[in-house]
C-alpha cells in the first residue's frame, strides 16, 4: 500500500536517482521483454488460429493445387515508428500497412520469389470491434485492415487475412510487421544500400540527386522509399517501384551479409526485434534467413491493375485475370 | 520475465514521481500530507492515500467502493456545480471541473474522525467525499496549498478545481489537464455535426467526442471513468447484451458486437441544459449500415443501459442526458 507525505518527496527522489542508474542496466531487458509482449499482444483472437488450408483453384476449366514445398511470409511496413504505445484493450490502432511484400519460398526447387503488393489495392477487409468481435466487411484499400485491433498480432492477422482473400484464400503462413524505424536500422546494418536515383528528390533530401548512384544510409533509405506527397508522381505506383529497387539491393547486400558472418543472422533478427511484431521468435527468423540464403531469388514482381484517384485516396484495382495467372506460375501446380 | 518488468516498471514509476516532485509541471496525484485523530494525536501512519491507477492494490471491499465512486462521480459533480454553493460558480469566465481522485484508508487502530491534510492543486475550489455509496461535497479548509478536512471510515476524496472558461477553443491547456487536444491524425473519431440542448441552442463548442484509442485526451477522472466503462464492456459484454431487455430485443437473437466506444465529453458539464440532441457523424470505416445498426447504450452510474437513438446515412441521432462513456452496437457477422 502506498503511503505518501511531503517528507516522502525527498527519498523519493533518492530512489528515483538510483532507479534512473539502474533504468539503464535494465533498459536491454526491458527492450527486450517489450519484444515479447508484442508478440502476445494477440489476447483478442482466437488462440487455436492457423492458417487456411491450402486452396484448389480453377482456372480455364483446370483445377490447381498449391505446391507441397510452398511457404508463405508476409512481410508488412507500417506507417508509424515502434515509439507507439500499444494497449491490447484497443479495438482500432492508427498504423496501416504502406509497405506489403510477400515472400514465397519453394523448398523443392530452392527459389525465392517476391510478390510486392500495392497498399492501396482495393480488397475486402474484415472490420472488427470491441474484444476482436467481426462485424460486417467493406472493400478498402489494403493498408487499412492493420488499423483494426490493437496494433499487435491481432492487427497483423487481419492484414494477412485481407492479404489471403485477395489471393484466392492462399494462406500466409508466418509474417512479420515492422514499424518505420527498421529501415534505417537494417540499412546500416548491411553498411548501406546502393541504389540508383531516378527520380528528383530535391525537394525531400538533395543528396539523393537524379542520375547517380547513392549508398543509402539509416534514415536516407526511409526517404528513398517514403517519399510519395513531395514527388512528382503522387500516386504510390512511382514509389513502390522505388521500394522494388530498394529492396532488390538490399536482398544483396543481406546476402553478402549472411555469406560473410555467420552471426549476421541472428544479429539481424535481433535488431529488428524492437520494431517487429512476427508469428515466428528471433531464432526462428535467423534459421528463416540462413535457410533462404541458399535459395536462389527470383526477383520481385509486382501485381498488375490501375491505380485511380477514389473519393479522397488513390485506389489500387488489380487485373484480376493477370493476379489469377501470376498466383496460379508461383504457386500452384495442375492437379493429375 | 514478468516479475522483470514489474521490478523495471516499479522503477520508472519511482523516477516518475521524483521528476515530477521536482519539475511540478504535470497533474500530480492527491497526496497525504498529515493527518489527527480525534484526540488530536499524530495519525498520519494510520493513514493509506491510493490513487486510481493504483487502486489494484486495495482490498476487494475497497477497490469495489473505489469503482463505484468513479462510476458515479460524473452526474454527483454536476449536481454539485449546479446547486451546491462551495462548488458552484456564478461567473462565465470560469469553469469548475474535477481535477483528481483517490482513497483514503483509515486504519481502524485510530479514533476517529480523523482531520486529514492532503495536497491540493493550485485551482482548488472544493472537495467531494463518496461514503456510504453517496458523493458529498464537504467543508474544507485551504492552508498553504493544503486542504483540511474531517473523515470517519474508508472514503473517496475527489478535488475539484476552478479555471478560466477559454473560450477561445482546443488549443489552450488548462490547469488540471482539463483542456481539449486535437485528436491523432490516420484514423477517424466520429465527429460531432450538432448539439443542441432543450432550449434549442447549438452548444457543439461545449462538447467532444473522444474514442476509447485516444482517451488520454480525456481530464483524468473522465479518462478514469472511460477506462472503467470501457473494461466492463470488453469483459461482460455478453452479460450486457442479455440482461439488458431493450437491447435484447433490438438484438431480436442474433449476435451482436461493440463497433465504437466514445466519450462524451464537456468543457463545462455544470451548465449543460438536458436533454441535449446530438448527432454524430460516424467514422468512416467504423459507420454501420442503417440495417446494422443495433443500440447505442450509455454508461450511467456503473451501469451499461440502452439509449434511445436511431442511424440514418451513418449519421447517429440520440438524445442524451448526461455526458460520460457510449457505445455503439451493431449485428455481428460471427
Amino acid at each position: 500500500m502506498r503511503r505518501k507525505t511531503r517528507g516522502d518527496k525527498r527519498s523519493l527522489l533518492l530512489v528515483g536517482v538510483l532507479a534512473a542508474l539502474i533504468l539503464a542496466g535494465l533498459l536491454a531487458v526491458y527492450l527486450w521483454e517489450q519484444h515479447e509482449l508484442a508478440l502476445e499482444r494477440d489476447s483478442v483472437v482466437d488462440e487455436s488460429y492457423v492458417p487456411s488450408l491450402r486452396p484448389v483453384l480453377q482456372y480455364e476449366g483446370q483445377r490447381y493445387r498449391m505446391r507441397d514445398g510452398i511457404e508463405t511470409y508476409l512481410v508488412i511496413g507500417l506507417d508509424k515508428f515502434s515509439t507507439e504505445k500499444l494497449d491490447p484493450l484497443d479495438y482500432v490502432n492508427d498504423q496501416q500497412s504502406d509497405f506489403l511484400i510477400l515472400l514465397i519460398a519453394d523448398h523443392d526447387r530452392k527459389t525465392l520469389n517476391a510478390l510486392h503488393i500495392n497498399r492501396d489495392t482495393m480488397a475486402e477487409i474484415q472490420r472488427y470491434g470491441l474484444a476482436g468481435r467481426k462485424l460486417k466487411s467493406f472493400t478498402g484499400q489494403l493498408a487499412l485492415a492493420h488499423t483494426f485491433g490493437s496494433g499487435g498480432r491481432d492487427s497483423a492477422r487481419y492484414t494477412t487475412d485481407a492479404v489471403s482473400k485477395l489471393l484466392y484464400g492462399v494462406p500466409m503462413e508466418h509474417y512479420s510487421t515492422l514499424t518505420l524505424d527498421a529501415v534505417p536500422t537494417l540499412t546500416d546494418l548491411v553498411g548501406g544500400v546502393p541504389v540508383y536515383i531516378e527520380d528528383d528528390f530535391s525537394r525531400v533530401d538533395p543528396a539523393l540527386a537524379r542520375g547517380t548512384t547513392v549508398r543509402l544510409q539509416g534514415g536516407q533509405a526511409l526517404s528513398f522509399i517514403q517519399a510519395r506527397g513531395a514527388m512528382n508522381d503522387a500516386s504510390n505506383l512511382n514509389r513502390m517501384a522505388r521500394q522494388r529497387v530498394y529492396m532488390q539491393s538490399l536482398y544483396e547486400q543481406l546476402r553478402l551479409n549472411l555469406d560473410q558472418d555467420d552471426s549476421f543472422a541472428l544479429r539481424l533478427a535481433t535488431e529488428l526485434s524492437g520494431t517487429m511484431v512476427s508469428d515466428l521468435d528471433v531464432t526462428e527468423l535467423a534459421e528463416l534467413a540462413e535457410t533462404w540464403k541458399e535459395y536462389s531469388f527470383a526477383g520481385i514482381e509486382t501485381v498488375e491493375g490501375e491505380a485511380v484517384l477514389g473519393d479522397i485516396y488513390i485506389e489500387f484495382y488489380p487485373d484480376q485475370d493477370a493476379l489469377q495467372r501470376q498466383i496460379l506460375r508461383l504457386m500452384f501446380e495442375p492437379e493429375q | 520475465m514478468k516479475r522483470t518488468l514489474s521490478c523495471l516498471l516499479a522503477l520508472v514509476m519511482l523516477l516518475s514521481l521524483s521528476v515530477a516532485a521536482a519539475a511540478e509541471t504535470e497533474q500530480e496525484d492527491i497526496e497525504l500530507v498529515s493527518a489527527l485523530d480525534a484526540k488530536g494525536e499524530d495519525a498520519t501512519e494510520l493513514v493509506t492515500v491510493t490513487s486510481f491507477a493504483d487502486r489494484e492494490e486495495l482490498s476487494e471491499d475497497n477497490l469495489k467502493m473505489y469503482e463505484d465512486a468513479i462510476a458515479t462521480i460524473l452526474k454527483a459533480f454536476e449536481e454539485a456545480a449546479r446547486n451546491d454553493p462551495r462548488v458552484h460558480v456564478d461567473s462565465d469566465e470560469v469553469v469548475v471541473a474535477l481535477y483528481d481522485t483517490c482513497f483514503v484508508e483509515l486504519d481502524e487502530n485510530g479514533e476517529q474522525p480523523f482531520e486529514i491534510e492532503v495536497t491540493a492543486p493550485e485551482n482548488y475550489k472544493a472537495s467531494m467525499l463518496f461514503t456510504d455509496g453517496v458523493w458529498n461535497v464537504i467543508d474544507t479548509e485551504l492552508d498553504n496549498g493544503n486542504v483540511r478536512y474531517t473523515q470517519e471510515g474508508n472514503a473517496v476524496l475527489a478535488e475539484i478545481v476552478i479555471y478560466a472558461s477559454g473560450k477561445g477553443g482546443d488549443e489552450e491547456h488548462e490547469p488540471g489537464d482539463q483542456g481539449f487536444h486535437p485528436s491523432r491524425e490516420n484514423y477517424e473519431q466520429p465527429e460531432l455535426q450538432e448539439v443542441v440542448d432543450r432550449n434549442g441552442k447549438n452548444v457543439n463548442d461545449n462538447l467532444r467526442v473522444i474514442i476509447y484509442r485516444d482517451n488520454e485526451e480525456l481530464p483524468k477522472v473522465h479518462r478514469d471513468v472511460f477506462e472503467l466503462a470501457y473494461e466492463d464492456l470488453y469483459e461482460h459484454f455478453d452479460e450486457i447484451s442479455v440482461e439488458d431487455k431493450e437491447l435484447s430485443e433490438a438484438a431480436d437473437g442474433k449476435p451482436v458486437a461493440v463497433s465504437d466506444a466514445f466519450f462524451v465529453s464537456a468543457r463545462d458539464s455544470s451548465r449543460i441544459e438536458y436533454n441535449l440532441r446530438i448527432r454524430l457523424e460516424l467514422t468512416k470505416y467504423g459507420t454501420p449500415d442503417d440495417d446494422e445498426f443495433v443500440a447505442l447504450m450509455e454508461y450511467v452510474d456503473g451501469v451499461w443501459q440502452f439509449a434511445d437513438s436511431s442511424v440514418s446515412d451513418g449519421v447517429l441521432s440520440a438524445t442524451i442526458d448526461h455526458i460520460g462513456p457510449f457505445a455503439i452496437v451493431v449485428f455481428s457477422v460471427e
